[in-house]
């Protein structure tokens, strides 16, 4: 896997400032490319100038843009084919993955191999990053 | 009048001339007519010469025309029955005057026994006689005594009837007039010795006193006779009172039927029943007596009603007697033995005789009123019940909206506060991880530190989780997915997280799917944690076995170590939120208590169920089982 992680690109969606740099250290620290982005509007905002990332690690509860909208708004205004892994502090991240049709959840606290694993096993192939939209 | 016997005179002109001077007439008479056949005496006064007393019709002339009938009856019937007579009339004199004379007469009879003449002796009492009329004229009581509804009379010790005075002689067909002489054999035209009138009158002259009811023509007398006695005490006659009773008697013996009527009527009922005028009793049935503890029913007869009446109700009884009060009223009865009773008292005014009297019903209600007093009490307490839980469920109301208000709060600030730990704690434990894979040659000490913050970390999210689930499934709020679940995938990636101890080997066996709906959060919650548990209570290490087994249209894991086990008195509440059943032991491991309370629930909203078996010292097995998914959809990519 490692030798795969390098042409990843990961786009980290979550409010809290620590959250996203502790994400992105971990997943660069992995070898992945990382972008992060404060809220919905943000992450939108970011897919549009910087193109499509390979996965998306998605907070729910955020201000300006929650969640659930950015998902409803990916699926509608920019790709259905980003896998979305829910970031969830939430008592059950799984409902909220299946509310967004998530490929998969990690919960909080983060769990660092729960992370990886999770990132690893749902980040589009280099095939799909090629495909066109 | 001669002075002397004349010399040469015939025997029967010298007691002529004896008889004259005695004021006597002595005379006899032919039986059936009266006439006068021979004469003697004379009484000047009179002023009849012996050939008119010999005239044919002498008697119709001389005697009293008041009295005639009666004298010559009296005389006629002498002459028949032989029976001597006696009696005081008036004469008419020669010249119109009037005379008192005492007659006796007597039959003569011959030798045949054939009565040929009456004999008389009539003597001129008019002097004696006025003395008499004089005293009765002085007497003020005459009138009195003339006018009294009864009769009086006085006898002589030969019972000779001396006189008599009173309204009721005329009852007794005599009058004042004619009685003084009469024998009392006489008035009552008998000569037998043994008349019941006349041994009395005997029994009155011996002494004694003595009243009696007697018939007499017809009417019905009482006769009160007692010796008549002068100054000096000794008896000298006889003074008889009578009194025509006899309708009085007959009111009397209407009286008594009545009272018969009405005792029999009284003693037919259970009530006691007493007739009284004015509060004193005059008739009782046997219930009333026994009712109050006499004997006999004739013992309360003379005693007042208040006799019977506890002094608490006598002032109500006395105003209901006043005012005659017919309404039904309660009192105090008082018992003979100074004991009381609740009675109901209802009285009627009614005519006895010739006097208002009421007559009045008492009922024991003892019994009555306690049950009154029974039914109150239980109503007072049905009410006070009534009262106590209304007030309880009130409360209750209260206080469930005030708990549900509470765990609402709790609720929320418990997520609230879960959520605002988890960032710090993320980041927190992020880091350490993230130090710990990146520097993997981080001396040891170093490394130990880092793994600290992991564990204190994940104690610190777990326990908060913990709280965030227990308030949710309490308030029934926690949501479960209902998502395609591979039971067997999940129990072996949880295995696989499970931190590798040296002390423990952890061994997964049985079938390698299990396909069910649910929750894979929750249910991964489930299995760690019945894991951890296996690990924390076997602090000497040993196997732990998982097994996965799909049968009977469920999936069944069991968890089974080699621990401590759980004793046995604490293995029923084992389940109950906040039980910790090693607290105070030297096996307390942590924790708050309720992760079992957390997956029996959880299972329970999966239609699941758990369950253990635990021999203390020798280990446990938990066990749960979900029923497997109808459909075998698998919708994992």
């Amino acid at each position: 896997m490692p030798t795969s992680t390098h042409d990843r690109t990961i786009l980290v969606v979550d409010d809290d400032e620590d959250i996203c740099s502790l994400v992105a250290a971990i997943l660069e620290d992995e070898g992945y490319a990382v972008r992060t982005a404060a809220n919905g509007a943000e992450a939108l905002k970011n897919l549009r100038t910087l193109g499509k990332p390979d996965l998306i690690l998605l907070d729910m509860k955020m201000p300006v843009m929650d969640g659930w909208e950015f998902a409803r708004r990916l699926r509608t205004e920019c790709a259905d084919d980003v896998p979305v892994v829910v970031f969830s502090a939430a008592e059950n991240p799984a409902l909220r993955a299946s509310e967004v049709h998530a490929k998969g959840w990690i919960g909080k606290p983060l769990e660092l191999d729960a992370l990886l694993d999770a990132v690893s096993r749902n980040v589009r192939s280099s095939a799909h990053a090629v495909a066109p939209d | 009048m001669s002075e002397a016997a004349r010399p040469g005179a015939s025997w029967a002109e010298e007691v002529s001339d004896l008889l004259a001077g005695l004021d006597a007439v002595v005379w006899a008479a032919e039986p059936r007519t009266l006439r006068v056949s021979s004469v003697a005496g004379h009484v000047a006064e009179l002023g009849y010469t012996p050939e008119a007393w010999r005239g044919e019709n002498f008697w119709n002339d001389a005697l009293h025309p008041d009295e005639r009938a009666h004298v010559l009856s009296s005389w006629r019937n002498a002459a028949r029955d032989g029976v001597e007579r006696s009696g005081v009339h008036r004469m008419r004199t020669a010249d119109g005057g009037e005379r008192w004379v005492r007659t006796r007469v007597r039959a003569i009879r011959e030798d045949d026994g054939r009565i040929r003449r009456l004999v008389g002796l009539s003597v001129d009492i008019t002097q004696q006689r006025r003395g008499e009329d004089t005293l009765h004229d002085l007497d003020p009581s005459e009138l009195v005594l003339a006018q009294l509804p009864a009769a009086v009379y006085t006898t002589d010790r030969q019972l000779r009837l001396t006189a008599g005075a009173g309204a009721a002689l005329a009852s007794l067909g005599t009058s004042a007039q004619q009685l003084p002489g009469v024998t009392l054999a006489e008035f009552l035209h008998t000569d037998d010795p043994e008349n019941p009138e006349i041994v009395r009158h005997r029994r009155a002259l011996a002494g004694e006193s003595l009243s009696f009811d007697t018939a007499w023509l017809g009417r019905r007398l009482q006769v009160h006779l007692q010796p008549l006695r002068d100054a000096t005490g000794e008896i000298i006659g006889v003074l008889g009172v009578t009194q025509d009773v006899t309708d009085l008697r007959r009111v009397e013996a209407a009286h008594a039927e009545s009272n018969e009527r009405f005792r029999q009527l009284a003693e037919a009922s259970f009530e006691g029943i007493v007739l009284h005028a004015q509060g004193r009793i005059l008739l009782s049935n046997r219930a009333f007596a026994t009712m109050f503890g006499y004997g006999d029913p004739s013992i309360v007869v003379g005693k007042s009603i208040l006799d019977f009446t506890h002094r608490d109700s006598r002032e109500e009884v006395v105003r209901h007697v006043q005012v005659r009060s017919e309404e039904p009223y309660e009192i105090k009865a008082l018992r003979q033995d100074g004991s009381w009773f609740h009675a109901e008292l209802r009285s009627k005014n009614a005519r006895y005789g010739d006097r208002m009297v009421r007559v009045t019903a008492i009922r024991d209600i003892t019994a009555r009123k306690l049950a009154d007093q029974e039914r109150e009490r239980l109503l007072k307490e049905a009410n006070e019940a009534r009262a106590r839980i209304e007030q309880l469920a009130e409360d209750a109301t209260r206080r469930a909206s005030d708990l549900a208000e509470f765990d609402r709060l709790k609720d929320q600030f418990i997520r609230v506060a879960a959520h605002e730990l988890k960032t710090p704690v993320t980041v927190m434990k992020g880091h350490a991880q993230r130090l710990l894979r990146a520097r993997a040659e981080l001396p040891s000490p170093r490394r130990g530190a880092l793994e600290a913050i992991v564990r204190g970390s994940d104690r610190i999210d777990r326990v908060t989780q913990e709280l965030v689930d227990v308030s949710q499934l309490s308030l029934g709020t926690l949501a479960i997915a209902a998502e395609p679940v591979d039971l067997a995938a999940l129990v072996r990636t949880v295995v696989g997280h499970v931190r590798s101890d040296p002390r423990h080997r952890v061994r997964v066996t049985g079938d390698r799917q299990a396909k069910v709906r649910g929750d894979a959060y929750r249910l991964q919650y489930v299995v760690g944690n019945l894991l951890d548990n296996a690990i924390r209570y076997s602090p000497d290490g040993g196997d732990i076995d998982v097994k996965i087994a799909v049968h009977g249209g469920a999936a069944t894991i069991s968890v089974t170590d080699h621990g401590v086990g759980i004793p046995k008195d604490r293995q029923a509440r084992i389940f109950e939120r906040f039980y910790r059943a090693h607290t105070d032991t030297p096996h307390d491991a942590g924790g708050i208590g309720v992760a079992l309370a957390i997956c029996r629930d959880i299972l329970a909203r999966h239609g699941g169920s758990i369950d253990f078996e635990s021999t203390e010292g020798e280990g446990s097995t938990f066990s749960f089982r979900i029923p497997l998914e109808a459909a075998h959809a698998d919708l994992h990519p």
